[in-house]
């Protein structure tokens, strides 16, 4: 006879497999700092991504549902507010700087510089995500 | 929205870790719809009601609002 899961090992599952995603993910964070110091970074990459695919691995094949739909609605809600702060981050200080550097006010670091080129690159992601969704393309 | 789920819950005698292993959410998610703080999916509610053996409006209230489109 098949052993009944209760709703307590559901949770206990549950709560396991998001702690082996997690750790997965934190080992390899801090094999890459500690191969890095060790001297081997290249090493310390692969150990970093390994614990990326470890990650995505686990959530992809346990047994069990990991994230429920609130989770995803707080990402989702995450998200936004990500892509609205660098909204505003763009359409203020990325003009803003160029102005100031234009005449010769401020000169723009290579540093800002790619920050306000990451910017660029996140929101042409952001409309083609969102043309692709919208026209189903 | 407004929702009678804890209502219902008490009612059966469930913990809120019972109920959420029973619709196949995290406790804290039954916590949040109980607080008002989380909407549920449709599919959520569906369960949920499923789960009290009661109509969706039974648990869930919308607070619809009366204003017109543009």
């Amino acid at each position: 006879m098949a052993e009944e899961v209760t709703n307590s090992d559901w949770l206990t599952r549950r709560r396991r497999y998001r702690r082996l995603a997690f750790g997965v993910l934190i080992a390899g964070a801090l094999g890459f700092v500690l191969a890095d110091m060790i001297g081997y970074p290249v090493v310390g990459v692969g150990i970093y991504w390994l614990g990326f695919i470890g990650f995505f691995a686990v959530r992809r094949w346990a047994p069990i549902q990991l994230s429920d739909e609130r989770d995803c609605a707080l990402e989702r809600q995450a998200s936004y507010d990500t892509v609205r702060l660098a909204a505003v981050g763009l359409v203020v200080l990325a003009p803003t700087a160029a102005t100031l550097d234009e005449v010769g006010y401020y000169e723009v670091s290579p540093a800002v510089e790619g920050a306000i080129w990451s910017g660029v690159a996140l929101f042409v992601v952001f409309a083609s995500s969102y043309l692709v969704r919208r026209y189903r393309l | 929205m407004k929702n009678e789920l804890r209502r219902y819950r008490d009612e059966e005698g469930l913990s809120q870790a019972d109920l959420a292993a029973a619709v196949n959410v995290s406790r804290q998610t039954i916590n949040a719809i109980e607080r008002d703080r989380y909407d549920p999916s449709i599919e959520l509610a569906f369960k949920l009601a499923r789960h009290f053996d009661c109509r969706i409006e039974d648990l869930f209230a919308p607070e619809l609002d009366d204003a017109e489109p543009n």
